[in-house]
Parts: structure tokens; C-alpha cells; sequence
């Protein structure tokens, strides 16, 4: 289990920028914006087919954390998204207007009382599947990062 | 009104829920799911056989996680029985990751639940 560090500064800004994207946060701007950032990695053949349905649940789990805990869920304030491609890895910055949060305040998944928790397994199930899960401006942006799965051919061009 | 994500059939005591859409990861139809189990949970004897089956869902958010977790809560403290059947390989490790395999019991198929739900009644 990857630490999820959250750090003060800005978010590193390495590589070819591949989708740069901000919605309202409202459900049709949080499908927009993961509909986009899952096309955009799906047509580049980044993602295999087994690693569908995990792409998906980290989007939808990271997008919804800034619509709901972000945002408030404020229809004015809008949800950005940045992907970027480096080193052969894909990298997206989710980014929100709220104030962010402290690391000691994701919550623990040890114990008896946790398991029975109804809330607090979406980062903790998007570290198992990233390579890299941290914040940035202190937690306001997410950093997801994996490396980009290519064939023997090599399309991605990274 | 019945959001048409979940099948319900009742066994007399005994009830099973299918789950009707592969993809549960957006908050809406997890609300959906999680308000039809609810209504069904209400009209239920106390004491009720829950069978959940996710045969058909091939992915599932934390919310939803969530949801199965509040169900398990409601279903012990009246103190019934629950079980998850037809859990893909695709969502597997998400309760494996999140240890909630020691919370739920897993079953492959349904009708062997229901079969041995009504052989050992509450």
C-alpha cells in the first residue's frame, strides 16, 4: 500500500500535455470529464482490457472526490483535468477549488471499525491500482499516475 | 418506483436481488440500487435471508462498497443473513483489497444459496 503523500506545492508539469479539460461539477460534467480522460488513454491502447474497469472506478472515485469534497458539490465551480505523458508513464491532475486536506485525515483501513465503515475505501482502492497517488496545493489536485501499457510495436511515441 | 437496476424475487423468507447493470461506479445508479434494496429491506420480516447477486457487475465504485456494507449492518442487526453470489474476477479483488472478504460471505451461485437458505430457515 503506497503512501498518499499531500504536498503544499504545485504539481509536476512534466511531459507532452495529451488533454486539458475543466466541467462544471455537476453529473454531466464529471461524465464529460471522465468519459474524455478514459477515450483519450483507451485510443492510444494505454489501458488493457482487464485494467478497463479499474481505469474507470480511479476516475470515477477521483472525479467525484473533487465534485463532492472539492466543489461541495457547487454547480459554479468547475473540476479541471490536465494528462500529460512522460518517461512512459500517463499522468492526470484533477484539480478543485476547495482548501484540500491533510494526509492524517484520510482515513485508516485497519480494524474491525473500519471494515464496517460505509466511507473512506476510494483512496485506498486507486492506490492499489496506480503506480503514483499524491496531492498536490494541498490536496486540492490529484496526481494519478501508471505506466502506459504498449504492445511490441510501440505506438505511444514516449 | 422500482429504478429497474435490481431484480427482486422473494423465496417466502428469502429474498434475492440480482443486479441488473454491469457498470456500478456512477453515484446515481449506485443511489438507485442502494434506495430499492432499502424499500425492499422495509417491507421484509426482520429476520430476512438476503441474497445479493453481482453476476452481471463487472465494476464497482467505493460508494457502492459502501452501500453493500450499510445493507450487511441493517440485515445483521435485524438479525438476518446475507450473501454475495456470482462475484466476477474483475470485482473480486476490490472486496479482497478492502478486506471486506471477512465481512461477507461469498457464494458462487444463487440458487445453491436459496436451496440452502430454505434446507437451515432462520
Amino acid at each position: 500500500m503506497m503512501e498518499h503523500a499531500v504536498h503544499a506545492g504545485e504539481p509536476p508539469q512534466d511531459g507532452e500535455l495529451l488533454l486539458k479539460l475543466e466541467a462544471p461539477s455537476t453529473p454531466r460534467g464529471k461524465d464529460l470529464l471522465i468519459d474524455s480522460v478514459e477515450r483519450c488513454l483507451c485510443e492510444r491502447d494505454w489501458i488493457s482490457s482487464e485494467d478497463a474497469s479499474w481505469l474507470r472506478m480511479c476516475l470515477e472515485e477521483a472525479v467525484l472526490n473533487a465534485v463532492l469534497h472539492g466543489n461541495q458539490g457547487d454547480p459554479t465551480l468547475p473540476v479541471r483535468v490536465e494528462m500529460r505523458v512522460h518517461a512512459g508513464r500517463w499522468m492526470l491532475l484533477i484539480s478543485d477549488h476547495g482548501t484540500g486536506f491533510a494526509a492524517d485525515e484520510v482515513p485508516s483501513m485497519e480494524g474491525m471499525d473500519a471494515l464496517l465503515r460505509e466511507h473512506g475505501r476510494g483512496i485506498f482502492l486507486m492506490g492499489e491500482w496506480l503506480d503514483e497517488l499524491c496531492y498536490y496545493r494541498g490536496g486540492s489536485t490529484v496526481l494519478l499516475a501508471r505506466r502506459c501499457v504498449v504492445d511490441d510495436t510501440d505506438q505511444t511515441g514516449v | 418506483m422500482p429504478s429497474g437496476l435490481v431484480t427482486i424475487a422473494n423465496y417466502q423468507k428469502i429474498v434475492l436481488a440480482c443486479f441488473e447493470k454491469d457498470r456500478l461506479t456512477d453515484a446515481a445508479s449506485i443511489a438507485a440500487v442502494a434506495a430499492d434494496l432499502d424499500r425492499q429491506l422495509e417491507m421484509c420480516p426482520v429476520k430476512i435471508s438476503l441474497i445479493i447477486d453481482l453476476s452481471k457487475v463487472t465494476a464497482m465504485s467505493s460508494q457502492m462498497l459502501g452501500k453493500l456494507v450499510a445493507l450487511h449492518k441493517k440485515v445483521k442487526n435485524g438479525k438476518g443473513r446475507m450473501c454475495l453470489t456470482g462475484v466476477c474476477k474483475q470485482i473480486m479483488p476490490l472486496f479482497e483489497i478492502t478486506k471486506l472478504t471477512k465481512v461477507f460471505e461469498f457464494k458462487p451461485d444463487a440458487q445453491e444459496v436459496i436451496l440452502f437458505y430454505q434446507r437451515k430457515p432462520l
